[in-house]
């Protein structure tokens, strides 16, 4: 091989090789948030991740921080049929998952879905509801199927819980469990607007007022094609060796009082596919699980008084064994 | 498990085991039964590549027959070990042509290993042991190719395993070779005879000599504490021929017994307590090794004065052991001799060394006498004026003399043919010796050797055969004349090859001998370190028996509570090699990948340019931060980080070529 043919074939490396079908469409929802939650493009780009690779979404802030508008407007530019739950401690399991009625014309008991039954729940101030409530939505998030007075009903594809709530030191709040904040895929914290942003949202130019004038950008149906896709990235040995170092550091370190469990790693897999579609690569870099790490681990961990912060883990373990 | 087929690669190890472990062992089975390997193996082979059937049950048992029949024919005692060899060699062979499961092949392998066992029970030199852990490593492969899944066959790896496998046994088998105490066995079988063997005879009859001179097999090695003798002392003792028959000089055997005397005038085995002598050390301390000779007769550097153990003292200043020597042995001379003046000849020991048949080479006689008083009766002057005259007259060197008449042998090789060898020109000389009446006889034995520096010792081989003659001078005692000196002085200067010179072939029945090519200065230094490392081979592995090993390990442990010390340095060493076995296994290094290396590779690159990756930062990370921060290599940079990734974590095959064209460039 000549070098002149040698040079021609790694710069062809550099470039980028794959472009999916529908990542357009996702960059374009990307944007779309963006004009609404102004500054905070990395959050946004990870709830969009969390979607694509199937997972529900809890997003943690305090009141006014502009939890409910991005999931309202997630909602929208997926193009996704939502109903929103307000969580209220006399909220009960019912009025969640529907019930059954006796129809006088008909004779016969007649179910009525409650608001589970959509394509994205909003679940807002989640930890204010009782954890019997809670533990109705566990099942419901879980299986995709709730059970109503024995009948199994299957609840619509795609099915998404995006869910809000406060900081726990609040009043009036009941923490999830740990059980039950494993179910969802990430975490994230949305924080204060920077100055220019937030200058925005008080001219209205973003912020819940927009929220109408947010596009349908996806189809539902194109969501889940998107999804089928990110299940057939590439995991490579070397890369399985490095998730595994990092899940393995939070079990033997004892900086956490529990490690990660093989469902969580999973879900780090997972998420870390859907950020390396969204990259436009077939195949997973540790790059990709550096992204969603934090937002994956860090609600799944407690942390020991001496212990290091889920970043510190991330900073000290060493990528290449 | 026993309806398992045998994997091809197994039996095709398994043939080549067959004939490998065969070879060792051909000079002791029939002729038939190796055969009968050659025609199993080939056999297999055809059924392995589909062509041939298996043999009906008919076949092989008629073949079964005609084994045991070969081996009941021809072992006259027919429990021996060559018997017992033979006939497992033929079960092996036979087993080969029934084996259709892995039981029956495990079976074969397990006889293979046996008949290896018994190969060393013949011979046990270095290039045969070497061979037989071969043979080993050979089995070990078969037996592990059996348990293997794949059904291709891993040549390679199997022989790998086996190899690795033989490795990891090496420290521990040493160790128990060293230090496991030898035990006497509770049975034994009827070792290997050795009658047929070549060598210096206790006869001499002209010719036979020449035939001796031929061959360079090994006869011994002395290897000496200080000096070494130069070569015209180099008279390596073995045989006293005093009796003679008119063709035939004989010895003088155990049984004979001294007219008068007590027993005990003609062997002992305390010649110091006789008073027949007065001993004088000699400045040569030398320890002998000799290879087995199936005869008693023990090398000396000149007359002894003394035994080694187990042996005889004869009077006629020679050793003999108690046994035949069948296998090789050591023994240390002090180097005391006798002082020739104290030597003492009673009658009776005068009468056989002058002693003659009554007829026969009259001539020879008559010559003698003729000489004798030309010398005016003085033994030394007479000895003289023989030796001048094989000196003046037309006397020559030959190893291929014409034959001589037995009855008048001495006669025609006086006055018609006068070429001969040592045997020849010993002969005569002691002949006309005696028929003057002085006590003469000839002695049979080496002369010369080769001498090894490095190691200070003289190496003998058969083609150093000579045969000298000793007289009696009153006085004086045993004189040593050696006319084949007078006649050719090369061969005892520089040996035989010299006084052969360009007139005859040396060594014309081995032109393989290795010994043939000494002016090839390369094949001669590995023709020397391979005589060095089969000598050390000899000396301290195969030799360290019951005695050596308790004399070795007192030395090394002490001698208080020595068993006891045994004991515990033999469960000390095993679990010592164990544990650091076991170490290895655990910490065996993972190998580092090529796409490692590359990576490594880039990263010196980059340290010395002073970047270097954080923790936690990913390869394409740091080649972003690096390309950002440094735009000069910006490209090669990207270009290789985007590779390795590609090559890492899609892995896919990239060419090397590539990454190292992108190294080049940095």
């Amino acid at each position: 091989m000549s070098r002149h043919e040698l040079l021609k074939i790694a710069v062809s490396h550099i470039k980028r090789t794959t472009v999916f079908l529908l990542m357009n469409e996702v960059n374009q929802c990307i944007q779309a948030l963006g004009q609404i939650l102004r500054g905070k493009d990395q959050e946004i780009r990870l709830a969009v991740c969390c979607l694509l690779a199937k997972g529900h979404l809890l997003i943690e802030d305090l009141p006014g921080m502009g939890k409910t508008t991005l999931a309202h407007a997630l909602a929208q530019v997926m193009g996704l049929g939502y109903q929103r739950v307000q969580f209220t401690s006399d909220l009960l399991p019912a009025d969640i998952i529907g019930v059954t009625v006796f129809d006088k014309n008909t004779s016969a008991f007649e179910f009525h879905s409650g608001p589970v039954f959509s394509q994205l729940l909003l679940a807002d101030e989640i930890n204010r509801a009782s954890p019997r409530t809670q533990s109705a939505l566990l099942e419901a998030m879980e299986e995709r199927q709730v059970s109503v007075d024995g009948h199994t009903r299957i609840l619509p594809e795609p099915f998404f819980v995006v869910a809000t709530q406060n900081p726990v030191f609040q009043e009036g709040t009941f923490p999830l469990p740990e059980s039950q904040l494993d179910r969802f895929l990430m975490r994230l914290e949305l924080g204060y607007p920077d100055t220019e942003s937030e200058k925005a949202i008080l001219r209205g130019e973003a912020g819940r007022n927009e929220l109408g004038s947010l596009p349908e950008i996806l189809t539902a149906a194109q969501l889940v094609e998107a999804q089928n896709q990110i299940l057939s990235i590439h995991l490579g040995d070397m890369l399985l060796d490095y998730v595994m170092r990092l899940v393995s550091s939070t079990r033997e370190a004892g900086y956490f009082i529990t490690g990660l469990s093989p469902r969580a790693g999973l879900a780090l897999v997972q998420a870390a596919k859907a950020w390396a579609w969204m990259d436009g690569r077939d195949y997973v870099i540790p790059e990709d699980v550096q992204a969603v790490f934090v937002a994956v681990a860090d609600h799944r961990l407690k942390e020991r008084e001496q212990g290091k912060s889920v970043r510190e883990l991330l900073a000290t373990t060493q990528v290449m064994g | 498990m026993h309806d398992l087929p045998v994997s091809r690669a197994s039996t095709l190890w398994l043939i080549a085991a067959l004939l490998m472990v065969l070879l060792p062992v051909w000079q002791q089975v029939p002729a038939v039964i190796t055969l009968l390997g050659c025609l199993s193996a080939g056999w297999r082979v055809t059924i392995l590549l589909g062509r041939g059937q298996w043999p009906p049950f008919w076949l092989r048992a008629g073949l079964i027959l005609l084994a045991l029949v070969t081996v009941f024919v021809s072992f006259k005692p027919l429990i021996s070990l060559e018997s017992s060899v033979s006939v497992l060699a033929a079960g092996y062979a036979l087993k080969l042509l029934e084996m259709k499961s892995r039981r029956d092949a495990l079976v074969v392998v397990y006889i293979g290993y046996f008949l290896v066992a018994t190969a060393v029970l013949f011979s046990q030199t270095l290039l045969q042991t070497l061979y037989l852990v071969f043979c080993l490593v050979v089995l070990i492969a078969a037996q592990q190719a059996m348990f293997r899944r794949s059904a291709s066959i891993p040549v390679k790896s199997s022989i790998q395993f086996a190899g690795s496998l033989a490795l990891q046994a090496a420290p521990l088998t040493i160790l128990l070779f060293i230090l496991v105490p030898r035990i006497g066995p509770l049975w034994s079988v009827p070792l290997p005879d050795n009658s047929a063997r070549t060598g210096l005879t206790d006869a001499m009859t002209p010719g036979d000599i020449a035939r001796l001179s031929r061959s360079d097999e090994l006869v011994f090695r002395a290897r000496f504490k200080e000096d070494v003798p130069p070569p015209r002392q180099r008279y390596w003792r073995a045989v006293v021929l005093d009796q003679f028959d008119g063709e035939t000089w004989r010895q003088t055997d155990k049984s004979f017994s001294v007219p008068g005397g007590q027993s005990g005038n003609w062997i002992s085995r305390e010649p110091e307590n006789k008073g027949w002598w007065l001993n004088r050390q000699t400045e040569y301390q030398y320890e002998v090794m000799m290879e087995p000779t199936g005869k008693p007769w023990l090398y000396t550097l000149g007359p002894v004065g003394s035994v080694v153990e187990n042996s005889f003292f004869y009077r006629s200043m020679r050793l003999a052991a108690d046994q035949p020597v069948e296998t090789r042995y050591l023994y240390s001379l002090d180097g005391t001799r006798p002082l020739s003046r104290s030597i003492t000849m009673p009658d009776w020991l005068k009468e056989l060394n002058v002693q003659l048949p009554e007829s026969g080479n009259e001539r020879s006689g008559q010559l003698a006498k003729e000489l004798f008083s030309q010398s005016s009766h003085d033994p030394v002057k007479m000895a003289g004026r023989v030796l001048s005259l094989f000196r003046n007259d037309e006397f020559y060197y030959t190893l291929s003399p014409p034959l001589y008449s037995q009855s008048s042998s001495i006669d025609q090789f006086l006055f018609e043919g006068q070429r001969g060898f040592c045997a020849h020109y010993a002969g005569a000389f002691t002949y006309m010796m005696r028929s003057v009446g002085i006590p003469a006889r000839v002695i049979g034995g080496y002369q010369g050797g080769e001498y090894k520096e490095d190691e200070n010792l003289i190496q003998v081989r058969q083609f150093d055969a000579h045969a000298w003659v000793e007289i009696w001078v009153a006085g004086q005692g045993w004189l040593r004349f050696d006319p084949t000196a007078a006649v050719s002085p090369q061969r005892i200067e520089s040996g035989l090859e010299a006084a052969v010179g360009g007139s005859e072939v040396f060594l014309p029945d081995n032109p393989l001998s290795l010994y043939r090519y000494r002016q090839l200065s390369v094949l001669n230094s590995l023709r020397l370190a391979f005589e060095k490392a089969e000598y050390q081979w000899q000396r301290s592995v195969v030799n360290y028996k019951q005695d050596e090993q308790e004399a070795f390990l007192r030395e090394l442990l002490g001698n208080k509570d020595f068993y006891w010390r045994q004991g515990v340095a033999l469960s000390a060493g095993i679990a010592l090699i164990l544990a650091l076995l076991s170490l290895t296994l655990l910490y065996r290094r993972q190998k580092l990948s090529p796409l490692k290396k590359y990576y490594q590779a880039f990263c010196r690159k980059m340290a010395r340019r002073g970047f270097t990756p954080e923790s936690g930062e990913a390869e394409l990370s740091f080649a972003r931060r690096v390309a950002e921060m440094d735009k000069e290599i910006a490209e090669p940079v990207m270009a290789f980080a985007r590779l390795y990734v590609k090559a890492a974590y899609q892995e896919k095959a990239v060419d090397e070529k590539l990454f190292r064209y992108c190294l080049s460039k940095l």
